[in-house]
């Protein structure tokens, strides 16, 4: 097996979506001298409008890390990362933050809520940060869509981890973000709870035209999404479209670890 | 588990060395008041012998008695300085005139005293043996109006030989001219003391009596010890009926005596306020092993999970405490070092300068410093210790839950108990059921461990009520503040506590204080009649000339004049204060309330009796009382007035007698202030003139006016006020260290969740601003906690005192809106780096959770 045998393509933009979130020559380096780690060497990939992508690949493959820095919440040793027209290379940590307040949505794989807030209040925390009323009928809808009603006043310890999981989606949905990084979302799941997030993910892509992009290693997973992008020693090794778990389970039995 | 104990303690070396700061400052005030005081002991030791050095035996009269502060003594005459002279085997014996004087600066004011010392009026004695200090420039003084001054004083003023200088002692002040220099040993003078050395012609008019010396100090031949010449000396003068005689060596002992207990009531005075930075202190090393063991909560259970026993545990976490205990205690005792540098500018900032001298460290200061430091912090830790021992195995397996226990039942009742406990003992000390002191002091503790245990329940509502506004006014980042000081009650309130220990002291003297000068200025305003007073700036010995009297009711813009005169006197066993006044003028110049009789009956051998004094001996007009004098013993007077109010300036003495009686019975006289009304159709600004002019004779005669005269009384109050909140800062700072060290903890706890809060959009501005919100609400909880103390602690002394007289309860607003701006204040200086922390953290670290 070699790395060349599927070459990167770059990605496949759909017509008129535009896209929402874009690396070029994305590479990032930890340490220095003999002990330098490139875990991203390189990577070009664009993500786009309205698509459900996940990035997959084996442990230290570098998907985290590609995931962190189009996320704003790591810096590229070289390269550039865009979200929208944005270069956040050139961002300092305040617009950064403001950014990811404004424009980006996130799941992450566990605490992912403030203990002391309701599940109300962790769905409107990054619109009440920026001190803006949240639109009450997109709010509604997120709401009904995750299926909490009856549970907003509760804490997230009142919560189980699945309904923990989808107050997180409530949130990276509510402020209708240009883009949502998942980072493992189900990770911490039973399969039927992590089932129905990823379904949520799902709708929300397809009825609300939300623009995802999700970390997994489980194929599964994966396959709820529209495009597959493999990821292996820190650079894209291929991708698959409309990928089924069959076919993601096969494609990462090639890396052969 | 030793090598588990020190990978604990360099683990976590920053929130260890945060709660050892809290043991360092409380040991360092305790050993810096030991230092200080020892060093101050010292000293003066070293001086009361050398003075004493060549002394063989010392003559004194024996009456005497003794005061509050001072004690009257009558003088030896020159007869029996003679009459010793001639003992055989004395080879040399002169007369000792010690008296307090004053310098008369420039502007011919007399300069206000600072010290211990002040300046001393002494005759020169001639004989090297028996005087300590030595001629350093010039001669010794031989014409009465010649003097010496020491060397340090003469070099300070920048004088030379032939300058004049203003001497203020018994009568009118005195122009001398400086002919010379003393030293003591080889140091320019006295630490903190001038001299002032004239002959004994001089020394007697100026600052005895004429014809007699204060003692009479002897050298002896060599032909016999100074035990059998001070025998000799006593048969020859008639036993020790009428003459104390002592050897040097004796005198000297019962000098340092006298210092040491002067002393041990300044010691325990500046160690009570250790031991309340000690105890701020526990508060803080609790809840810092606390929330450590808590946090560390899964390793624990780990090793009881792979066999470690319960007692391993404990003894791990005890271990930990003594480490830090040891160490901090040894920190502690090198500041303290410092510390005393320290007090002893702080004592002098409010007019009270110490003598320095090489420091003395004993090993009673060292013992106490690692003995009290370690005790202390081991005894704070044993708690946690013992708890997080008792986490179970099975925990290792689990994520540590939050601690959201508080309220119990158990908890409720236990906090009540104490609480009760505490009120009642306090009660009981104010309503003068046993030792007062001991209750108060042990009902204030139990009442503060009472409120400390109820807290984790009071903290929930209060951090309810006091994040309301907070969250109006910051929003989101105010809400998150106010959740957070709600998620761990017992944290937050042992952390309040330790600073509503410090609120508490600072707003009960701050509202005693206002009570008191509130108090004092209605009393004034009520019983002050006269126009002016004319204060002398002095407490104890010394004041004004009687002779003042005469020339003010010469003016003829003076309508009535008396003085104020003051002594101690004995009654019974113990000792008590008698003052007089002009009884047949005095109720033009001050209402007394006289309850029964009329107090200008009162002359010759008549007495009038203050009404607690008389209700207490059951003396109504007509009843005979023996008062005891220095200068001539129990005397027989009849009690022909009672009165409610003593005169202004003479607070708390119950006896007031005659000018005649006072000068029968009363060998030095002076005023301690007098009283004058001005004549009817005088102007102020007329009478103020015409005392002006007869003040310039007068240099330490002060005119004030009835609003200047309570200002004085209240400025003292106000300078014992500044040197308590100084005392109090350390255990305040202590506190704000508490808060810092709890919020440091809290935000390593959260550091997910913090990174979590980045991710999604929270600025490091906002992340600041939330600790620091939550930082400014520990702190006015444990403000506000701290006034409910102590207006509670105010009102039941102010009530109970206003059985004896009218006081009401002052709750100065101005102040204590100052105290709340500060603590909020000091809330954001505690949440400074806590906050810096927390905004720097790194988002990924934060939130890697897999």
């Amino acid at each position: 097996m070699t790395l060349l045998r599927n070459p990167p393509v770059p990605a496949p933009s759909a017509a008129g979506r535009g896209v929402a979130a874009r690396a070029v020559h994305a590479t990032k380096v930890y340490g220095k001298g003999d002990s330098a780690v490139k875990a991203l060497d390189g990577v070009d990939a664009e993500f786009a409008n309205g698509a459900f992508t996940a990035i997959m690949g084996p442990s230290g493959s570098g998907k985290s890390t590609l995931m962190h820095c189009l996320a704003g919440l790591d810096e590229l040793t070289s390269g550039q990362v865009l979200i929208g027209d944005v270069d956040l290379t050139t961002l300092n940590d305040k617009n950064l933050t403001l950014l990811r307040r404004d424009k980006i949505g996130f799941i992450f794989q566990a605490y992912n809520l403030v203990p002391t807030l309701t599940a109300l209040e962790n769905i409107t925390l990054p619109m009440d940060l920026a001190g803006r009323r949240p639109d009450q009928a997109w709010l509604d809808q997120v709401v009904d869509t995750i299926g909490l009603a009856d549970r907003l006043k509760h804490r997230p310890s009142e919560l189980s981890g699945g309904q923990q999981q989808r107050v997180a989606v409530g949130r990276a949905l509510a402020g209708r973000p240009e883009i949502i990084f998942a980072d493992e979302p189900t990770g911490n799941l039973d399969s039927r709870s992590g089932a129905e997030i990823l379904d949520f993910m799902r709708r929300a892509v397809r009825e609300l035209g939300q623009t995802i992009v999700m970390v997994t290693h489980d194929p599964s997973a994966a396959s709820y999404a529209d495009r597959v992008v493999f990821l292996a020693d820190g650079r894209i090794v291929d991708e698959i479209l409309n990928p089924t778990a069959e076919a993601v389970l096969d494609r990462m039995k090639t890396f052969g670890r | 588990m030793f090598k588990l104990t020190w990978k604990g303690l360099w683990a976590h070396k920053l929130r260890f060395a945060l709660t050892g700061l809290a043991v360092v400052l409380g040991v360092a005030f305790m050993a810096g008041t030991q230092i200080l005081t020892d060093t101050m002991g010292k000293t003066f030791d070293g001086l009361f012998e050398s003075a004493n050095d060549g002394v063989d035996v010392v003559v004194r009269r024996a009456a005497a008695v003794e005061g509050d502060f001072v004690e009257v003594r009558e003088r030896v005459d020159t007869a029996t300085l003679d009459q010793i002279r001639a003992v055989d085997g004395v080879d040399a014996a002169a007369g000792s005139i010690e008296g307090q004087a004053a310098l008369v600066g420039p502007d011919g004011k007399a300069e206000a005293a600072s010290g211990f010392g002040g300046v001393i009026g002494a005759n020169w004695v001639e004989d090297q043996r028996l005087n300590p200090f030595t001629i350093a420039t010039g001669n010794a003084p031989r014409a009465p109006t010649e003097a010496v001054i020491d060397q340090t004083t003469f070099d300070n003023d920048h004088h030379t030989l032939g300058d004049s200088i203003t001497v203020l002692g018994k009568g009118e002040p005195r122009q001398l001219t400086i002919v010379g220099t003393a030293k003591f040993g080889d140091a320019g003078g006295l630490p903190g003391m001038t001299l002032v050395g004239v002959t004994d012609a001089t020394a007697q008019e100026l600052f005895a009596e004429p014809g007699a010396y204060d003692s009479v100090i002897v050298a002896s031949d060599g032909s016999v010890s100074a035990d059998a010449l001070s025998e000799r000396i006593s048969n020859q003068l008639g036993g020790a009926e009428k003459f104390e005689v002592l050897t040097g060596a004796a005198d000297t002992a019962n000098n340092k005596a006298d210092l040491q207990e002067g002393l041990g009531f300044f010691n325990t005075f500046l160690m009570a306020f250790a031991y309340i930075a000690l105890f701020v202190g526990m508060f803080i090393i609790y809840n810092t092993f606390s929330i450590v063991v808590a946090q560390r909560a899964r390793d624990m259970a780990m090793l009881r999970a792979i066999g470690a026993s319960r007692a391993q545990v404990v003894r791990s976490v005890v271990f930990e405490s003594v480490a830090v205990g040891v160490i901090a205690s040894a920190v502690g005792l090198g500041v303290g070092v410092l510390m005393s540098f320290g007090l002893r500018a702080l004592l002098s900032a409010v007019g009270l300068d110490i003598p320095g001298g090489p420091i003395v460290i004993t090993l009673s200061t060292v013992m106490t410093a690692f003995l009290v430091g370690t005790a202390i912090t081991v005894a704070s830790a044993l708690w946690p210790a013992v708890r997080s021992s008792r986490v179970k195995p099975i925990a290792a397996l689990r994520d540590v839950a939050i601690d959201v226990s508080g309220s119990s039942v158990a908890r409720t009742g236990a906090g009540l108990a104490v609480l009760g406990i505490g009120v009642a003992s306090f009660a009981a000390g104010i309503l003068g059921a046993g030792s007062a002191l001991a209750l108060i002091g042990f009902g204030t503790v139990a009442t503060i461990i009472g409120v400390f245990v109820l807290g984790p329940i009071i903290a929930l509502p209060l951090m309810h009520v006091l994040g309301a506004p907070i969250q109006k006014i910051s929003g989101t980042t105010g809400r998150l503040a106010r959740e957070n000081a709600k998620r761990n009650p017992k944290r937050t309130s042992a952390t309040a506590s330790a600073l509503m220990i410090g609120v508490t002291l600072v707003g009960f003297i701050t509202i005693l204080a206002s009570s008191t000068k509130a108090s004092v200025a209605d009393t004034v305003s009520k019983s002050l009649q006269a126009d002016y007073v004319v204060a002398s700036g002095s407490f104890g010995t010394g004041g004004l000339s009687p002779e003042i009297e005469a020339d003010l009711s010469a003016l003829p813009e003076v309508a009535a004049v008396s003085p104020l005169r003051s002594s101690p006197i004995a009654i019974g066993d113990g000792s008590s204060q008698v003052a007089a006044v002009d009884t047949a003028v005095i109720s033009q110049l001050a209402d007394m309330a006289v309850t029964s009789g009329r107090i200008e009956d009162v002359s010759g051998t008549s007495v009038a009796v203050e009404a607690g004094q008389a209700e207490d001996d059951e003396l109504v007009v007509g009843d005979k009382v023996t008062l005891t004098f220095a200068r001539t013993g129990p005397v027989e007077l009849t009690v022909k007035a009672i009165f409610d109010q003593s005169p202004p300036g003479a607070e708390g003495v119950p006896y007031v007698v005659g000018l005649d009686t006072y000068e029968a019975n009363v060998t030095d006289q002076f005023d301690r202030q007098v009283f004058v009304k001005a004549a009817g159709g005088v102007s102020a600004a007329q009478s103020r003139a015409a005392l002006d002019q007869a003040l310039v004779r007068w240099p330490n005669g002060e005119l004030q006016d009835q609003a200047a005269f309570k200002e004085s009384i209240t400025s003292q109050i106000d300078t014992i006020l500044n040197l308590i909140y100084g005392l109090l800062g350390l255990a305040i700072v202590i506190a704000l260290i508490g808060i810092a060290n709890t919020l440091a903890l809290s935000v390593h706890e959260r550091r997910r969740e913090l990174g979590l809060l980045r991710a999604v959009g929270m600025t490091r501005p906002q992340v600041r601003s939330a600790i620091r919100w939550e930082s400014v609400m520990i702190a006015l909880m444990g403000t506000f906690l701290g006034f409910v103390l102590a207006v509670a602690g105010a009102w039941g002394i102010v009530t109970a005192i206003s059985g004896d007289e009218p006081m009401s309860l002052v709750v100065p607003p101005v102040q204590l809106t100052v105290i709340v701006v500060l603590a909020s204040v000091a809330g954001v200086l505690a949440a400074l780096l806590p906050a810096r922390r927390a905004a720097r953290l790194d988002i990924l670290t934060a939130i890697a959770s897999q």
